[in-house]
């Protein structure tokens, strides 16, 4: 039954000049990689990912980039949200003693954040992070992940903080001089894209967090269809496998806009 | 032997009497494609209108028990991408497909029409019904017999694909709304849209869900409605009716047979049963035409 739950917004965090996330009293019962619909019954309803969750409270590190994400990250300190999900599938933990590679970019690093906790939290420790952004003040919790016992890999478009460089970049540097078992990765598509690029016919295996344009979330307006498999990405995803993305012609090339019409990826953005 | 679920549609031949309901699925060309190879025999694409339509903001979707109400909007990218899409489908799989089309005056249909390339298309729906536009240009054009006439005639005679009406269940007078547009040359009727519109409100938010506060209700709930419209209008008309409304199950694929439809159409059911109730519903018309020793499901004889 498609019910909305109630939530009440504790607190809202400026983690950047543009993303903020709300902190809501309650729990939910979801896994890393899955997705929620939020509404507020006035401006919209959009789908998000949690960047944390724990015994009563849960996250949403939303960047405001337009009508409805503007509106969600205004709204009072004490007023009500609403959600319905969780939906899609999600990441499944790997063998203990795997080395796991997380790439996050731009807001991607708020559903790597859940990941790299739930990762830690289950006792894993071999992990490098890569989390990358546009420039310093657009880096999503640096000071967090620095207290995290992983190897940590900052960069920064512009240079600001890190190494100055694209994430995929970095990868590819970082993939010639060690090896890895499982990549996970979540950000703007083009990054993504290359970053499929560079992992290219090595035996990594690697698990993508995508977004289309969701609608109803419940796999039945059609509006979130990969081509040309018509993978769903509210029922089959959002958790794609990099081997399933090489027959995704759509992939790093084009998206659907609300009417449902081809929108070519026109720059690194945050879809 | 096996049973036989393929059914002649128009001088095409389709796999199974089921169709996809428009404005489920129906956007982009894979996920026609997906319906297909879950077993869907002809398809119904998204209804297109010239200029391409956003649709409404969310919620847009909502459930209570024994139902779904939807307020999508019409959102589509205009007839013109979509005949790409269905260009990009056809290439790819030879399931009929029918084109649904939503105007709302003579001459908008027949500019919708003008631009269907009828070498991909197998038939054209015309959605007389949208509940979910009605506020927004009065009246809904399902309850007028003269208005059904002069579209369905309009149409036919700018076309030679088959022409099927696609009726409202929200009026009294349904079947001589089919009958006018028997009259005015449709090739077959599909019964019915969605219900209402109705509305659902949230108790915690007091607020009604669906953001442009009504919907069309599908599903379940109006699947008796969809059996005693198509019961009754199959005995008044010669033309054949695609069954729509609330089909869920196997049992209620049969059940519309039963009542008169020469195809089911299923919708709503993709979110209930998953993207295999296609797969689902003809292993049951397989069983159930081998329980009573029938060859074909065109041996499914209305009651
Ligand atoms: C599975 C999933 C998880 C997501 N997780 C997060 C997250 O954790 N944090 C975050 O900041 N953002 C996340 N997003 C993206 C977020 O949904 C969009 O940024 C948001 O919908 C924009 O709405 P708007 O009204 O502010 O912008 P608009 O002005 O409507 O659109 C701006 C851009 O946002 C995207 N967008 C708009 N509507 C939708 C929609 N219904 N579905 C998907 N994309 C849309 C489009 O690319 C559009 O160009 C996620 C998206 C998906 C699909
Ligand atoms: C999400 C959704 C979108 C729909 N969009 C359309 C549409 O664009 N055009 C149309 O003629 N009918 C549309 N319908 C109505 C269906 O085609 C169908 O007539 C109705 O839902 C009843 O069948 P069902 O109970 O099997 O869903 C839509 C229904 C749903 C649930
Ligand atoms: S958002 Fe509607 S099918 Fe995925």
């Amino acid at each position: 039954m498609i019910t909305w739950k109630p939530f009440t917004v504790k607190d809202i965090i400026r983690e950047t000049p543009s993303t903020s996330t709300l902190v809501l009293s309650g729990k939910m019962e979801m896994q890393p990689g899955q997705f929620i619909m939020l509404t507020d019954f006035a401006t919209g309803e959009k789908p998000f990912a949690f960047s944390f969750v724990s015994e009563n409270e849960c996250g949403l590190t939303i960047k405001a980039v337009g009508k409805f994400t503007s509106a969600i990250t205004r709204v009072p300190v004490g007023s009500t949200v609403y959600l319905r999900g969780p939906y899609g599938n999600c990441f499944t933990l790997p063998g203990k003693d795997k080395k796991l590679i997380l790439v996050g970019g731009g807001c991607g690093t708020a559903p790597m954040r859940l990941w790299l906790r739930h990762l830690l939290q289950h006792g894993y420790s071999n992990i490098t992070f890569i989390n990358g952004a546009r420039s310093a003040d657009e880096l999503l919790y640096a000071s967090e992940f620095r207290s995290y016992p992983i190897e940590l890999i900052t960069s920064t478009d512009d240079g600001s903080e890190g190494y100055a460089g694209f994430t995929p970049d970095i990868l590819r540097e970082v993939l010639t001089n060690s090896a890895f078992d499982i990549l996970y990765t979540a950000g703007p598509e083009l990054m993504m894209k290359k970053v499929h690029e560079v992992i290219g016919s090595t035996p990594l295996e690697s698990w993508f967090l995508l977004e289309r344009y969701m609608k109803c979330g419940i796999g039945i307006c059609g509006q979130c269809t990969l081509d040309p498999a018509g993978i769903r990405l509210c029922i089959e995803g959002p958790v794609i496998s990099g081997e399933v993305l090489n027959s995704i012609d759509e992939f790093g090339t084009y998206t659907r806009d609300a009417y449902g019409g081809r929108k070519v990826f026109a720059g690194i953005g945050c879809t | 032997m096996e049973p036989n679920l393929s059914v002649d549609f128009f001088g095409k031949i389709a796999a199974s009497p089921l169709v996809l309901a428009s404005g489920v699925m129906g956007i982009s060309y894979s996920g026609m494609l997906k319906v297909v190879e879950n077993g869907c025999g002809i398809i119904t694409t998204k209804s297109y209108t010239v200029q391409r339509r956003k649709g409404h903001e969310g919620p847009v979707v909502a459930e209570f028990n024994g139902g779904f109400i939807n307020s999508m909007g019409l959102s589509n990218p205009g007839i013109y991408e979509g005949m790409k899409e269905i260009a990009d489908c056809k290439k790819r799989c030879d399931a009929p497909i029918i084109i649904s089309l939503f105007g709302v005056t003579a001459a908008e249909f027949t500019e919708l029409v003008r631009a269907v390339d009828s070498s991909i298309i197998d038939a054209i729906e015309l959605n007389l019904s949208c509940p979910n536009v009605a506020d927004e240009y009065g009246i809904p054009i399902a309850a007028s017999t003269e208005k059904v006439f002069e579209i369905v005639s309009a149409v036919k005679s700018i076309t030679k694909l088959p022409v099927i009406a696609k009726l409202s269940p929200n009026t009294y007078n349904v079947p001589e709304i089919a009958l006018s547009a028997e009259k005015a040359g449709a090739d077959a009727l599909t019964l019915i849209n969605t219900l209402g519109p109705g509305m659902i409100i949230d108790i915690n938010a007091q607020k009604p869900v669906i953001l442009n506060k009504f919907g069309g209700i599908s599903g379940a709930a109006i699947k008796p409605l969809a059996v005693k419209l198509i019961y009754e209008i199959s005995k008044l008309v010669k033309i054949p009716i695609i069954g729509t409304g609330g089909v869920l199950t196997g049992e209620d694929a049969v059940e519309f047979l039963l009542a008169g439809a020469a195809y089911v159409g299923v919708g709503t059911a993709v979110y209930y049963n998953g993207i295999d109730v296609f797969a689902k519903i003809n292993a049951f018309f397989s069983s159930y035409l081998r329980q009573n020793n029938l060859a074909s499901v065109r041996d499914i004889k209305p009651i």
